[in-house]
């Protein structure tokens, strides 16, 4: 297996056992990311994408009722067998960007506090004053004015995109290799989600950063990302770059994907089925994008 | 400062409060049937004695006239005089207040020191059978009453299997240190007796257990509640997906925001402790407050019921004011005000 990728996912299989009754959420799906790439996974709710984040970490292999298999590769630990080893990357291999930046922050401690913190888990042995001075340099690294004093502020005294900023310097704190990116700023408003959009991808082109960016918004996909695998009830439908995708979107699903995105100009959304027997099509790979290791057509 | 402004605040209603309860309880304690003279006096009096200790003790005038007599008196620092002990009940009080506080105090450190921990363990290993262990112990202690938990442990630990002293705060051959602070714990301390010390210690045991077995359990049961639902909120989430070690989440990150339902609770608990206590003052031949309390109750001892149930009351107000001194200490939200500008 080549080493340049930093996560890779295999015939992913996810269930949720309850008492008898096996849900299963995530049927077989298969992706990559290399070192430095920036791939979206695209898709509506429920449609797999957030749990496939909590996979890569491995955090959901350990709760009850999971069944997993397949493969799930961060930076050649495979995150389901090796417990251990995911945990000690996390923070420091892999890291995370929610959906929330303000419920994600701890209320009742400084930002300082939690930054600190975040940088010991890194394995970063700082004292409390040059861990400090990381923190602030970290801080106006994502152009936040007064690092000083915000390292002194709670959350709840913050701005919703001051602490999507404060996220983006944790996350990126530690030099990750891969940064996995669940719908960032839905929670904000539309421009400071922009903001935090471009931020991103300042931040990660500059540390070389490798992102998953999950999100259920295609448009928001189109700038960001290098490739896109669209997702549908736990099946991936369609693969390709993203200038190939936005070009000629050849799964039925993605289609409507896209007419769904709202336009300026156009009248309203178009009436699009809640579900339709051709969303089920096989998966559509783009020309020179499939799985490493697999014979690409 | 915030905090200096909440301490006034609520100096000035806990003012408020104690004038209305002795209001109250003065009140209460007249319209009760049953002439105090009487009962203090005993059946063989001569009614001529008995009018004398009416007219003595202004008993003779209507109930607003004795309660002016009640606020002048409180405003020289008297709380008047036990128709019993016949010594003023400032004094009563002083000489019994230190052995209940010294018990609810040692009482209220081991739902700290026992109940906390132990919900911390049950949520971080909820469904495991330290979760089930640590419910079942909680359950139990709860629903048992400290009276029975005082019988048993004596029962047990003083009298089949003698470890521990049947009763009382000191043995007999014992002389109690120098009254400084009327705690003994303190007194033996600062006159320098260790051994003294070791054995008032040894004393506290088995009426302190027993007296916060039911708060230990209370103390778990919220613990545990709060700690899993703060385990279920996005920055809980966070920190594990940064790599912060499971023992500091559980001990930091998640226990500081679930403290704050359990230390309010906590609060009222050990306030309550000081008034339940007498059963348990009771079974371990405790001279102290509660005890004090329910002998001048149904001896219908006007003074010393009122500056009792007044004392208590202080208590109450006092532990209110210091658990939300350290609510707010602990919740930023409070101690820098919600609305404050956004940075």
């Amino acid at each position: 297996m080549p080493d340049d990728i930093v996560l890779r996912i295999a015939d992913l299989r996810l269930g949720f056992r309850r008492g008898r009754h096996i849900a299963e959420v995530l049927h077989g799906i298969s992706l990559h990311v290399r070192r430095g790439e920036k791939v979206a996974l695209v898709g509506e709710s429920g449609s797999g994408k957030s749990v496939t984040a909590r996979l890569a970490l491995g955090r959901l292999q350990q709760e009850k009722g999971t069944i997993v298999s397949g493969a799930v590769e961060v930076a050649g630990i495979e995150a389901t067998r090796e417990p251990a080893r995911i945990a000690a990357a996390r923070g420091r291999l892999v890291s995370m960007i929610f959906q929330d930046p303000t419920s994600a922050l701890n209320p009742v401690f400084r930002i300082g506090e939690v930054f600190e913190e975040v940088l010991r888990a890194g394995g970063q042995r700082l004292t409390r004053q040059a861990a400090r001075e990381r923190a602030a340099k970290a801080l106006a690294e994502v152009h936040i004015p007064d690092p000083e004093r915000c390292l002194d502020s709670y959350p709840f005294q913050l701005s919703g995109g001051m602490n999507q900023r404060v996220m983006i310097a944790m996350a990126l704190a530690n030099e990750p290799a891969l940064l996995l990116a669940d719908e960032p700023g839905t929670a904000l408003d539309v421009t400071v989600q922009a903001q935090t959009l471009r931020l991103m991808d300042e931040m990660t082109e500059r540390h070389g950063t490798a992102v998953l960016f999950i999100s259920h918004n295609l448009s928001v996909v189109r700038e960001f990302a290098d490739r896109v695998y669209v997702i549908y009830r736990g099946h991936i439908v369609e693969h390709g770059r993203t200038a190939q995708i936005f070009a000629e979107p050849r799964h039925p699903y993605t289609r409507a994907l896209m007419q769904a995105a709202p336009k300026l100009v156009a009248a309203g959304l178009p009436d699009l089925p809640e579900t339709s027997p051709a969303f089920r099509d096989p998966l559509v790979v783009h020309e020179g994008c499939g799985e490493p290791g697999e014979v690409t057509a | 400062m915030p905090i200096l402004r909440l301490l006034l605040r609520r100096l000035g209603v806990s003012v408020l409060v104690l004038f209305g309860v002795s209001l109250l309880i003065f009140c209460v304690a007249r319209v009760v049937p049953g002439d105090p003279a009487r009962i203090a006096l005993g059946p063989n009096a001569t009614q001529e004695q008995v009018d004398a200790l009416r007219a003595e003790r202004h008993l003779d005038e209507p109930i607003a006239v004795q309660y002016l007599y009640f606020l002048r008196d409180l405003a020289h620092g008297d709380l008047g005089t036990s128709l019993y002990t016949k010594r003023p009940v400032t004094t009563d009080i002083a000489s019994y207040l230190p052995a209940t506080l010294e018990l609810v105090l040692v009482a209220g450190l081991m739902m700290i020191v026992l109940g906390i921990p132990l919900g911390i363990l049950s949520a971080r290993f909820k469904g495991r059978w330290m979760d089930h262990l640590a419910r079942l112990l909680a359950v139990t202690t709860v629903c048992t009453p400290a009276f029975v938990w005082a019988v048993i442990l004596q029962l047990l630990l003083a009298y089949l299997w003698p470890v521990f002293p049947l009763e009382g705060r000191l043995p007999t051959d014992v002389a109690p240190p120098p009254g400084i602070t009327g705690f003994y714990l303190i007194d033996s301390l600062l006159a320098g007796e260790p051994r003294t010390f070791a054995v008032t210690a040894y004393h506290l045991v088995l009426p302190s257990l027993a007296l916060a077995l039911s708060g230990i359990g209370q103390t778990a049961r919220l613990t545990r509640s709060s700690m899993i639902e703060t385990y279920r909120r996005p920055y809980i989430e966070m920190s594990r997906a940064y790599g912060f070690a499971e023992r500091r989440i559980a001990r930091r990150y998640a226990f500081r925001p679930a403290l704050i339902p359990t230390l309010t609770i906590l609060g009222l608990d050990f306030a309550a402790m000081l008034a339940n206590a007498f059963l348990v003052e009771r079974v371990f031949g405790w001279s102290g407050l509660s005890r004090y309390g329910v002998e001048v109750i149904l001896r219908k001892d006007l003074d010393a019921i009122v500056g009792t149930v007044m004392v208590i009351a202080g208590m109450f107000l006092l532990t209110n004011l210091i658990v939300d001194v350290l609510v707010s200490v602990i919740n930023p939200r409070i101690r820098l005000g919600e609305g404050r500008a956004k940075a």
